[in-house]
């Protein structure tokens, strides 16, 4: 009898904390950003900058010799939330040892295009800049509305291969561990600092939202 | 072109929900809704925020620059880029470590001094994780500097390196029959080499053990791993329940329980391997030396009526237990501690015979499946199933104890018990049984994220479980179950338990439900009996 009332009471207990956690509001958005917007034909092009996501530690590996990746995606998003186009850029930005340059590469549905400057500074401009950036095309389809744009710009993003990867060396360290429990207790959160913030995670990762805009027939007028 | 196809692919997978619902949420969706429908206020589905004024904000392109200094629109070649510049690697230069010995760094690079190397070289990235993925560091940056002939570079390593000794098994309780505790230590790379040395002691009211263990998973800088294991046990544990009588000088006594004292000592060598990532192989060769003082005789009510005592299968005297055991796991589990998905299985069988020298013959066999269901946000649910099945007469702390199924027993630390309390919230059997052959286990945990940092604690996780478990021996399932009817027959019981799971940079610290039985005796007590 004591038992049962003493089961109960855990009971309780544990439903009072999964509505708590239930309750606990998502995390806050993105921030707001005021972009440069542009109707030409039936392609909206955009223009801002996100010279942000260039850190002092970014800016201390771009002359590292190894490549510097930048991935630029906007979303168009409905007033009711929706995602209703996609459109990426990849940028990667490598110092030549030897040339003393910064050789920019682009790629984005338009093909692939690259140059080279002599300074970082230049290099920032070009890679930290999105200029008149057809990020929707074909505007006539969409109904008259308002919308948004929604931009997510990560700097060094990791794969989800690699991030899967370094998940399974964690997970399995290569010893002869007589038993999964043993490997547990040993090694397992030994590195939880690193599966918890450095797995999956860019070295940088700007997102903001803009400002409405009108889209459409009367929008577009 | 198909590493910039792959980089973009992979900064696709964060914004992965928002590529699904473009793809199922067409334009033309959109266009089809009534525009009347329209609300005059805008609330943003994001935020919760009402906007209201002003609903459309152009910022027409601008013909002045909208940001700080002077912009002009790139022009990129159309042609192919350059391709990314290759190096001969002159040499590697380690910095920053000041315990890790410089050959554990470098066997995680695969590139050599004098290879000709791409930038992009996905070695170089990979090196980078793997060496983070050890655990010996809190970072690892790569750069690449001028060689001393043009077209050759040298590769810089810079470390920064962590703390690598944690405090391990770590637990206090109080039994109905004795306090009791644990500690250990673990050196996760001993003198900077690597190899992980370890020890916990375990100590209670005429009990007391201890074991050592080094494990280096790259034996002779190679993929196979090595594990060598010390244990010493001076122990005791507690048969027989129900009016005792026990003669272990002569005379017949009556006692809540009768006492096996023993003593053991033994070594551990293993070899393990990683295969195909996800899976892990193992192979130990077990030994040890057994002193027992086996009650001469003994009996107690069991099943209603007056039945003799096993007393474990052990030899009384001296004896030898060798034995071969053998594993194979498969873990796809997104994180050690505190995971959310993936799945993880392991299997065992471990084989004694008189062949390797034991004199105890017997098999013994496992099998564990826990499965992660992520259900978003952190949140997830783990059913966990176990069964084990021995074969023969194996010493009785090698068997399946009740305490390790149910959270209202004290369990074991290092294979010694401090506690007599038997399972019965059921009412069911079960209360007759505590060292089995045979037992089955099903459980399900429901997980909470509660934090994620990067300090002292790196995450806590709330979590809610609960499990159904049958324990018996073989001659048990022969046995007329007297006093019990209906589904009392079935030796089974349910369990639950509920805390919190911290994952510190000390160690893993779990506050629950089944602590506070192991701190207060009594309420231990009267949950299990």
């Amino acid at each position: 009898m004591i038992a049962s009332r003493a089961i109960f009471r855990y009971l309780a207990a544990a439903i009072v904390i999964v509505l708590i956690v239930a309750v606990i509001p998502a995390s806050a958005g993105a921030r707001k950003r005021k972009v440069g917007l542009k109707i030409g034909g039936d392609t909206l092009y955009t223009t801002f900058s996100y010279k942000d996501a260039f850190t002092k530690s970014i800016l201390k590996k771009l002359d590292s010799g190894l490549p510097t990746k930048m991935v630029a995606q906007v979303v168009l998003e409905s007033k009711k939330g929706k995602s209703i186009t996609y459109w990426a850029r990849s940028i990667e930005i490598i110092y030549d040892l030897w040339e003393e340059h910064f050789a920019i590469t682009v790629q984005d549905n338009a093909g692939r295009r690259s140059t080279k400057v002599k300074t970082a500074a230049e290099a920032i401009r070009i890679a930290g800049i999105l200029w008149r950036a057809p990020v929707v095309a074909n505007i006539s389809g969409l109904k008259n509305g308002v919308y948004r744009l929604r931009v997510l710009v990560e700097v060094n993003p990791v794969s989800e291969e690699m991030v899967r990867n370094i998940q399974r060396w964690i997970s399995k360290p290569r010893g002869g561990h007589g038993n999964i429990e043993t490997r547990s207790n040993f090694f397992g959160s030994f590195v939880g600092h690193f599966v918890d913030r450095g797995i999956g995670q860019a070295d940088k990762t700007v997102s903001f939202r803009s400002q409405w805009f009108t889209l459409g027939e009367q929008g577009n007028k | 072109m198909k590493a910039m196809t792959s980089l973009l692919c992979s900064g696709f997978l964060t914004l992965a929900s928002l590529c699904a619902s473009a793809q199922e949420d067409p334009p033309g969706d959109e266009a089809t809704q009534p525009a009347e429908n329209e609300p005059e206020v805008i609330v943003d589905q994001q935020t919760g925020e009402t906007i209201t004024e002003p609903v459309v904000s152009w910022v027409e392109d601008p013909t002045e620059p909208m940001f700080d200094e002077e912009v002009s629109p790139v022009f990129l070649n159309e042609e192919e880029g350059p391709p990314a510049p290759r190096y001969g690697l002159q040499k590697i230069v380690i910095k920053g470590n000041r315990k890790t010995m410089r050959r554990v760094i470098l066997r995680y690079l695969d590139l050599k001094p004098g290879e000709v190397f791409s930038v992009n070289d996905p070695r170089l990235e990979m090196a980078r994780y793997r060496l983070l993925a050890t655990g010996f560091f809190t970072s690892v940056n790569m750069s690449l500097k001028r060689g001393e002939r043009r077209g050759w570079a040298v590769l810089v390593i810079r470390v920064k390196e962590r703390n690598t000794i944690r405090i391990k098994d770590f637990m206090f309780g109080v039994s109905e029959i004795t306090p009791y505790g644990s500690v250990g230590m673990t050196d996760n790379s001993f003198l900077g080499t690597g190899i992980q040395l370890s020890g916990s002691v375990v100590a209670s009211k005429k009990q007391f053990g201890y074991r050592l263990a080094l494990a280096d998973d790259h034996f002779l800088n190679t993929d196979v791993g090595l594990h060598v294991e010390g244990l010493y046990a001076n122990a005791r544990d507690f048969f027989g329940h129900d009016s005792i009588q026990v003669n272990a000088a002569g005379d017949d006594i009556n006692e809540p329980y009768a006492v096996l004292n023993y003593k053991r000592a033994g070594i551990q060598i293993g070899t393990g391997y990683t295969l195909l990532l996800d899976y892990f192989f193992w192979l130990d060769y077990h030994i040890e030396a057994i002193s027992a003082d086996v009650p001469t005789a003994g009996s107690h009510y069991s099943f209603g009526e007056r039945r003799p005592i096993e007393f474990g299968h052990l030899l009384p005297g001296n004896s030898a237990l060798s034995s071969i055991m053998f594993g194979l796991a498969r873990d796809t589990r997104d994180h050690q501690v505190l995971p959310s998905e993936g799945s993880l299985t392991d299997f065992t069988v471990e084989l004694s015979t008189e062949v390797i020298g034991s004199d105890y013959d017997y098999s013994k066999f496992t099998l564990a499946h826990d499965t992660y269901f992520p259900l978003g946000k952190g949140h997830s649910i783990r059913l966990g199933l176990f069964g084990g099945l021995i074969m023969g007469d194996s010493p009785f702390y090698n068997q399946f104890f009740v305490g390790d199924y149910s959270a209202f027993i004290p369990s074991r630390l290092l294979e010694l018990n401090f506690s007599h309390l038997q399972s019965a919230l059921l009412g069911t059997s079960v209360q007759e049984m505590r060292y089995e052959d045979m037992v089955g286990n099903l459980n399900l945990e429901y997980s909470i994220p509660f934090y994620r940092g990067a300090g002292l604690i790196y995450g806590i996780n709330g979590f809610v479980g609960a499990g159904i478990f049958a324990i018996a021996s073989r001659e048990d399932l022969r046995t007329d179950p007297k006093g019990y009817q209906g589904y009392e027959v079935v030796p089974m019981d349910l369990t639950f338990d509920l805390g919190v799971r911290i994952d510190t940079k000390i160690g893993v610290i779990i506050f629950s439900m089944s602590n506070l039985f192991r701190l207060i005796p009594n309420l231990g007590s009267e949950m299990a009996e």
